[in-house]
């Protein structure tokens, strides 16, 4: 039989709707995982597949038979050049290009022997959707998990889409979540209404509702679970804000009396970029070279639990101000060996405030070269340090100038006596405060387990670092810094945590580095005398789990490019016709309210069919128009609960095989009326056979008719042509 | 290796263009001091009186009031006080206050050119330099001597440029350019003989070259260009010559001359003609100088080449003397250097049992190709190396899995998941490798022993070349033996092609090909060819001959790793006397045979614990050989099994830094 109109419609959207669901995940794969053959031809095989599998499964081929086909069909060109090749080698004519044309058709040839077995399975076996359905969840749940503890720049690839398009990580996980979800609840919708027209049959008439039930109440899961998996993601991202962007367990806040550092965990330190810093200038005499420290803020106050924000009126080298912020403020005459040192940064994610070279002077606002790309820029001025650490140990510590407040302010002590214990045992015979503190660094360095997740138990009001220090001596940067300032302090020496960025200059390139939220970093600081804060970092030589990434280098020279006089002075013409330059492409974005326009345009359409389609009879019409809607109404709520008329199926059978008393005296009045128009259609009949409608779906429970009033498979169905 | 010491090549020839560049008239014009020499600083940072006031140059504070052509000047003096990025901060300011100056653009061209290595913004900039000058002085040619020489200049930039962003005819039209304006050159003969060969034209080139040494100009460069032209030409011996002279053209030079260049160059020539001694001495020599020493590829030679000679612990010191040479330039970025490392290193970690962290190092490597720039002219040859290097590290890593006694139900579980995504992992590595071998890398062009810009390994690219066609690998054989007629070289050819119809049923073949690899390979400088070919013979040998005995003990007594990374069991008496329960059966889950009668095998025996009643203590002894003599104890069987594989078939080399 002839399939009808509607149904080829339908056939014919899921196929082409699982080419492009194909290629799409081609595509993607290719990308996570090079495939070695052009994405193009394998998306043309894998589409060959389907097509070919769909129109077999219209055939009377039976399953084997189509097993026994699709392997000769996949096969044969392989082996076909196989053969040719081994031919051609008894004349010494057997060549590589042969066997790499070979291997090229091998992928192809399995990507359409997969792609046509979910096919023929998906016509032959219905309950291959619901296969599908999990295999797309497992997919979504796979892509998903990669973001789990923070990480908001995995997988990788919608990392890279996310840079590519301009757009945080986080709309990107949305967007993608948000695209899976329809496109998978359209899928389902399209599978459940289209059926496998059989050459065989007349009309199929069997019941299609348990299984529509099924795979609707699968998509509801489903939906449920997406949506379940990105609130919680926005949740996540919410509590990520929240707590001021941690990563590697230093968050940005700088609040008097509050610590940006968390003890617990420093999973999220992801590599996400966080900002381009440029050198203006040479700095050629770094004491930490190839490391750089840039500080954003200094935690010199003791709560009783852990070290704090004490605000500017000790910390005075902290200019604790906002990147939007312009600073200045006053350089300390009394420090020597120090430079003068400038810096550009152009911050690729919010930060609450700007940091610099220990320490800025000034702090001025640039113009921001591509506001798609940068959140904000400012220039620092600082006097960066230019000491020899070698020559430091015969300093001493602290200002001469610091009041006895001051003083006791940054020796406060942890009372817990263990540390002054355990100062006073690893300083055994050392004199000097700066070798003291060189000594302490040293010794935890040796000691210390570098771990992202240390999992110390500790009760709130508990010193987090007790059990790093005293215990098993696994941690992070936080523990170590707040180790080594409890140390300092127990000693006498002036001691604090400073908090930024700690960046290897060796991966930058032309003075320009690229931050990432893994470079984020907690130290511990000394103040020497004459110098000011000095870092004395732990460097655990030990490490448990910490991956270490380079910085994408594509990524830098692209952001570098922005940074180079623009267009007027070197513009894209200069090298239109050279050859091995290729710009970057620019993605084409809609806007964005033209896309919440459209969306809201298609949604109220959406509600108005759904209205019509269910009130339609309601309106002021002629008796046959009205008796039209009113079969419609009920037929379309019926195909919302997934009862659909069959192919071949008449009106009659159809309100006989539903049994629904309301739907057959309109069904027999409209054949009537079709077949002798105006001679039944009496008002009074009229009335008596339309007053049943309205509640074809009274007897169902709620869920179930709330689903079927959001279900758009009577839209489709009126705009495939209707059939009802 | 040609291309490498293309690569190596083109660093000395960066460096000579450094200077060129900064020496330039061009550069140096609006007044500033003349240069006669070249390396001359104009202004000396250690100098007391320091006329030329460094500090006020390098200080923005009056750069507000400067005109533009003050600032060039400043950009200029900081260039050569190598403070590059104050004299790009300067030149970038220059440009604000006067954006029709074409020397400014035309100095920054030079510093993404030279410094960077920003190709396509240095190509930016000197197009508009170009564009610039035409508009203020007409289109060429020039009468004025000054104009000529900045416009040659920039032509040279141009061709460069075009020349690293692999546009080879555009940087070829340059340089026609350069000649029919009548435009002469020191720099001329090597850079055109360079683009040549690289489009293939390698006569023409020769002839470039030669003319180039006749006229003298630039006679180390070109001399250098010269040599490597002829060993592409098959011209070894006469390459030498040429090296030689350029050896002897570098030394004279003095403080500044590069031998290192011309020395690993030659040392290359060596491999190639497999005088391994003498290729030896050429790598050493070239780290010895400040040029080889700085550039990865003599060290990377050095220890690939004893990696050959199963020298690990040389081939470690290597790269290790690589990584102390670079520690002495903290701010250099070593950014092309960390793929070549990490895959040479990896190399070693994989021959001395150390697979996991090779994994991670291979992975590193082809995650450093993203930093591969233009030292590498094809990234492809390394990615395929690594590919192949991974896949050979995760079918060892499942070997070494499957030889380990599981210590819990969990333990074993994951063992067998690891198996799985390995062997997955590992065949489509393999795949993707072969693919790109024949697609990307123009049919193998690699398969030349030792005579490519190859970093595969030799001795072992059989593996890959496995999973070929018998017809196709045995047609692209004989095509390569037309060609290449070196004795040593034929044993490799001879070891692939074994390899391809190792496992043919009733075959017998292979073997004896093999058979003649064991014998034939040179002793002591292929030795990792002789115990891959010893471990593909045992392959088809019964378990239990005294074959596979004797090959296994071979094997086990130069590189124990190899063994066990195959998947072979070690022979073995096990005196079960006193040894606990199940440990025997054990010790043979793990990677030993016990064999029951047999002379001259080493022994596993239990020996009593000291210090604890719990504890299972074993010695493994070998009789005539005590260095492999080795006792472990655990509390547990399993874990007593395990620490004595570890013991006996991994080997300890420096760790190098991490990369």
């Amino acid at each position: 039989m002839k399939p009808t109109a509607q149904s080829s419609w339908l056939f014919w959207s899921v196929v082409a709707f699982r080419c492009v669901g194909a290629t799409v995940a081609l595509t993607l794969l290719n990308a996570l995982l090079p495939l070695g053959t052009p994405v193009l031809a394998l998306a043309w095989f894998a589409v060959l597949g389907i097509v070919c599998a769909s129109l077999a499964s219209r055939s009377r081929l039976t399953s084997v038979g189509f097993c026994i086909a699709l392997a000769v069909a996949t096969s044969a060109p392989s082996l076909l050049l196989h053969l040719t090749n081994s031919t051609l080698s008894l004349a010494g004519l057997a060549s590589l290009s042969v066997e790499g044309l070979s291997m090229h058709l091998a992928s192809c040839g399995a990507v359409a022997a997969l792609g046509a077995l979910l096919t023929w399975l998906f016509w032959r076996a219905r309950r291959a959707v619901t296969a599908e359905a999990l295999a797309l969840l497992a997919v979504a749940i796979a892509l998903f998990s990669g973001h789990r503890d923070f990480n908001l720049d995995r997988p990788k690839i919608l990392n890279t889409m996310a840079w590519r398009l301009g757009i945080d990580q986080l709309s990107m996980l949305v967007s993608v979540g948000a695209v899976l979800l329809v496109a998978t609840v359209l899928y389902l919708c399209l599978a459940s209404l289209a059926t496998r027209p059989r050459a065989d049959e007349v009309a199929v008439t069997r019941s299609s509702g348990k299984r529509q039930a099924l795979l609707g109440t699968l998509a509801v899961a489903f939906v449920a679970l997406l949506v379940f998996g990105i609130e919680k993601l926005l949740y996540t991202h919410y509590s990520i804000e929240q707590r001021g962007r941690v990563a590697n367990g230093v968050g940005m806040r700088s609040e008097n009396g509050v610590s940006p550092l968390t003890f617990q965990s420093a999973l999220g330190s992801s590599s996400q970029p966080a900002a381009l810093v440029r050198l203006e200038g040479d700095y050629n005499n770094n004491p930490f070279s190839p490391m750089m420290y840039l500080r954003e803020t200094a935690l010199s106050s003791f709560n009783g639990k852990e070290m704090v924000f004490a605000g500017k009126a000790f910390d005075t080298d902290i200019p604790v101000t906002k990147p939007r912020d312009n600073f200045t403020g006053k350089e300390d005459e009394g420090l020597s060996n120090r430079v003068p040192l400038v810096q550009s940064v152009y911050l690729l994610a919010d930060h609450e405030n700007a940091f610099a070279l220990d320490y800025p002077v000034s702090i001025v606002q640039l113009k921001n070269p591509k506001p798609t790309r940068f959140k904000g820029s400012y220039r620092a001025y600082s006097v960066g340090p230019a000491y020899n650490l070698a020559e430091l140990s015969k300093e001493q510590v602290g200002d001469p100038r610091w009041s006895p407040e001051v003083r006791a302010h940054f020796l406060e002590q942890h009372p817990d006596q263990r540390y002054r214990e355990t100062a006073e045992r690893l300083t055994q015979g050392i004199f000097n405060p700066v070798e003291k503190a060189q000594a302490l660094a040293r010794s935890l360095s040796e000691t210390s387990i570098y771990t992202l997740t240390p999992r110390h138990e500790v009760k709130p009001g508990e010193d987090p670092v007790a059990p790093f220090l005293f215990g098993d001596h696994r941690g992070y940067c936080v523990h170590f810094a707040h180790a080594m300032v409890y140390l300092l302090r127990s000693l006498g020496i002036p001691a604090r945590v400073g908090t930024g960025y700690l960046t290897d200059l060796s991966q930058a390139k032309d003075g320009h580095i690229l931050l990432r939220m893994s470079d984020r970093h907690a130290w511990s600081e000394v103040y020497v005398t004459g110098i000011g804060w000095v870092p004395f970092d732990v460097q655990p030589e030990q490490v448990e789990n910490h991956a270490e990434t380079q910085v994408d280098a594509k990524m830098l020279e692209e952001l570098m490019g922005i940074l180079q006089p623009g267009e007027e002075l070197l513009p894209h013409e200069l090298t239109k016709d050279e050859k091995g330059v290729e710009e970057d492409s620019e993605i084409w974005l809609p806007d964005r309210r033209a896309v919440l326009a459209t969306g809201a345009l298609l949604l109220l359409s959406f509600v108005l069919l759904k209205l019509a389609l269910r009130h339609g009879w309601r309106l002021p019409l002629s008796p046959r128009a009205k008796l039209r809607w009113a079969y419609i109404s009920i037929s379309s709520a019926l195909c919302d609960i997934g009862v659909n008329r069959s192919e071949g199926e008449t009106r009659l059978e159809f309100a006989s095989r539903v049994r629904a008393a309301y739907l057959e005296p309109l069904a027999r009045l409209s054949v009537a009326e079709a077949y002798a128009p105006g001679s039944t259609l009496s008002s009074d009949r009229l009335r008596n056979v339309v007053a049943t409608v309205g509640s074809p779906l009274g007897g169902l429970p709620v869920w179930r008719r709330g689903l079927a009033a959001i279900n758009p498979a009577s839209v489709i169905k009126l705009l495939s042509g209707g059939g009802w | 290796m040609v291309a490498r010491r293309l690569r190596h090549a083109l660093l000395a020839f960066g460096l000579l263009l450094s200077s060129a560049a900064l020496l330039s008239p061009s550069a140096l014009a609006q007044d500033a001091p003349a240069i006669d020499a070249p390396g001359e600083a104009i202004v000396d940072p250690l100098d007391p009186f320091d006329f030329f006031g460094t500090e006020e140059i390098v200080s923005s504070a009056d750069d507000d009031t400067k005109s533009a052509d003050d600032l060039i000047r400043d950009g200029i003096l900081l260039l050569q006080l190598y403070r590059p990025l104050d004299a790009r901060t300067k030149l970038l300011k220059a440009l604000k206050k006067d954006p029709e100056n074409y020397r400014t653009y035309n100095l920054l061209a030079a510093y993404y050119l030279i410094h960077v290595g920003h190709y396509r913004l240095a190509l930016k900039y000197i197009k508009r330099a170009e564009e610039l000058f035409e508009k203020s002085y007409g289109k060429p040619p020039y009468a004025n001597r000054e104009l000529r020489k900045e416009h040659s200049d920039m032509l040279y930039y141009l061709s460069q440029v075009r020349l690293n962003l692999d546009n080879y005819q555009g940087a070829l039209d340059v340089l026609d350019r350069f000649t029919s304006l009548g435009y002469t050159a020191d720099w001329y003969p090597g850079s055109r003989a360079w683009i040549l060969m690289k489009l293939g034209n390698i006569q023409e080139a020769i002839r470039v070259a030669r003319v180039g040494v006749l006229v003298g100009d630039d006679g180390a460069r070109t001399l250098n260009m010269l040599g490597i032209l002829l060993s592409m030409n098959d011209q070894p011996q006469e390459a030498l010559e040429v090296f030689r002279q350029a050896i002897a053209f570098e030394l004279s030079l003095g403080n500044e001359g590069q031998p290192g260049t011309p020395l690993n160059n030659s040392g290359e020539v060596y491999e190639e003609l497999f005088e391994d001694e003498k290729a030896e001495s050429s790598f050493l020599r070239a780290t010895s100088y400040k040029d080889g020493c700085e550039h990865i590829l003599p060290s990377l030679n050095l220890s690939l080449m004893y990696v050959d000679q199963l020298r690990f612990h040389d081939a470690a010191a290597a790269m290790d003397g690589f990584d102390r040479c670079m520690a002495q330039y903290p701010l250099k970025n070593n950014e092309e250097h960390v793929a070549l490392e990490s895959l040479a290193r990896g190399r070693i970690d994989l021959h001395t049992g150390r697979v996991d962290r090779a994994i991670k190092r291979f992975e590193a490597a082809l995650e450093g190709t993203q930093w591969f720039g233009k030292i590498g002219t094809n990234q492809n040859d390394l990615v395929v190396a690594g590919l192949i290097s991974l896949s050979q590290a995760l079918t060892a890593r499942n070997n070494i899995l499957r030889t380990t006694v599981p210590l819990s139900w969990g333990e074993w579980y994951r063992a067998k998941e690891e198996i799985a995504s390995n062997s997955l992992r590992a065949w489509w590595l393999m795949r993707r490798a072969r693919q790109m071998l024949i697609g990307e890398l123009n049919k193998i062009e690699d398969l030349t022993v030792r005579n490519t810009d190859s970093l595969v390994e030799y001795p072992t690219l059989g593996d890959a070349l496995a999973g070929l066609s018998n017809a196709a690998l045995e047609a692209r054989l004989a095509q390569q033996l037309k060609v290449d007629h070196r004795p040593v070289a034929q044993t490799y050819y001879k070891a692939y092609a074994a390899q391809r119809q190792l496992g043919w049923f009733g075959n017998s073949g292979p073997n004896s090909d093999l058979d003649d690899v064991i014998d034939t390979a040179r002793p002591r400088l292929d030795e990792l060819l002789k115990t891959h070919a010893m471990l593909l013979r045992m392959e088809s040998l019964s378990q239990s001959g005294e074959r596979y005995r004797e090959l296994a003990y071979r094997v086990f007594y130069t590189v124990p790793a190899e063994l066990r990374n195959r998947g072979f069991k070690l022979p073995v008496t096990i005196e079960a006397a006193g040894m606990p329960s199940g440990l025997a059966s054990l010790l043979a889950d793990g990677p030993f045979l016990p064999v029951k009668q047999g002379s001259g095998l080493c022994v596993i025996r239990s020996l009593p614990s000291s210090e604890s009643p719990a504890e299972i203590k074993l010695s493994f002894s070998c009789p005539g050989n005590p260095s492999k003599d080795r006792i472990v104890g655990d509390v547990e069987a399993g874990a007593v099994v395990n620490k004595l594989s570890d013991a006996l078939f991994r080997e300890e080399v420096p760790n190098g830094s991490d990369s």
